[in-house]
């Protein structure tokens, strides 16, 4: 993970961008994180993203509208590092076809990764509250719901936009299209 | 990756968050439906169920059975739980003036007449509806009729 000063400066941005995001008064669980995370991983590497994804969760997890995150802060940064990995495994393997499907395939895996940070977290939940882990992800399955919702719609629409921004400023020249 | 090998990897995705999503909903709706059960149980030892015929006088008859009323609800508290109702008081006694609109005039009006489980009888009451208190599965019945008739409301 070594970064030019162009990089940094745009690692640094998106993070600030996160953080203004997650920090603004919003409904629960409809965030931008996961997705800028996910992009992240994509322009810059698994490592970069799982780095991203623990700082601004980090952050979050003491400055949130929603209050402290308590004993879960670590399974939130373990959630969103995750995410962060993924866009880095994604980028392996590049985007194929038209924009349409570009779209649907981001969209596919804004939901997949939105379950598995509730997932992970809803164990954090279980562990802190001594709950089982299936009744603590059906408790929370609606706001799971509307999280992978959110995530779903955000990555269908934002994603082909966010690519194309990212090739015309060129920091998507090492991802390839495979 | 070739073309169908991705398609499938991201049908596979896509049905693991449709099924896991569904199966996590499924069980939110029946943790739901049970602690519904619980509370209904836990309700059903503070309420009575009773049984509330409206005869209209007309041919028309209005059953609203196992109507739900507090314990210690009086036949005034039935009717007001199934019927639009319209009333005055007498001192304590509620005197009641019409039914879902249906006004009592000089010569006809509202009585109400209970059914007596041991005789298997409906039997008119003096009381005021107010006045009654009702136990469970009592059956009353308010019957438009002619204040000197003895017709009973079925």
């Amino acid at each position: 993970m070594r970064f030019q000063t162009r990089q940094l400066a745009l690692f640094c941005i998106l993070a600030a961008a996160s953080i203004g995001i997650q920090l603004a008064p919003r409904p629960p669980n409809i965030e931008a994180t996961s997705l800028i995370t996910f992009f992240v991983g994509i322009i810059f590497g698994g490592i970069a993203g799982g780095v991203f994804g623990t700082l601004v969760m980090s952050i979050n997890g003491f400055l949130s509208p929603w209050g402290l995150a308590g004993l879960n802060l670590p399974f939130q940064i373990v959630g969103m590092g995750t995410i962060g990995v993924a866009g880095g495994i994604f980028r392996r393997y590049g985007f194929a076809g038209p924009a349409s499907r570009v779209a649907v395939e981001s969209a596919i895996l804004g939901a997949f990764l939105t379950l598995l940070y509730d997932i992970i977290t809803n164990v954090g939940f279980a562990l802190i509250t001594n709950v089982p882990v299936v009744v603590a992800f059906i408790t929370g399955v609606v706001f799971s719901i509307t999280h992978i919702a959110s995530n779903t719609l955000l990555f269908l629409f934002a994603s082909v936009p966010l690519l194309h921004t990212f090739k015309t400023f060129g920091e998507l020249r090492t991802v390839a299209n495979k | 990756m070739q073309t169908s090998k991705r398609t499938l990897v991201f049908a596979v995705l896509a049905l693991t968050v449709w099924s896991l999503m569904a199966t996590g909903y499924a069980g939110y709706y029946y943790m739901q439906y049970r602690q519904l059960e619980d509370t209904l149980k836990t309700m059903q030892s503070l309420v009575l169920k009773v049984n509330v015929l409206i005869n209209y006088g007309n041919g028309t008859k209005e059953w609203n059975n196992n109507t739900l009323v507090p314990i210690g609800a009086t036949v005034f508290n039935a009717t007001l739980a199934v019927a639009d109702i319209d009333y005055s008081m007498w001192g304590e006694y509620v005197l009641i003036n019409s039914i879902n609109g249906i006004q009592g005039t000089q010569d006809t009006g509202w009585i109400w007449w209970i059914w007596n489980r041991s005789t298997s009888q409906w039997q008119s009451t003096i009381e005021a509806a107010n006045k009654h208190v009702l136990v469970d599965g009592d059956t009353i019945g308010w019957n438009y009729q002619n204040w000197a008739s003895t017709t009973p409301p079925s």
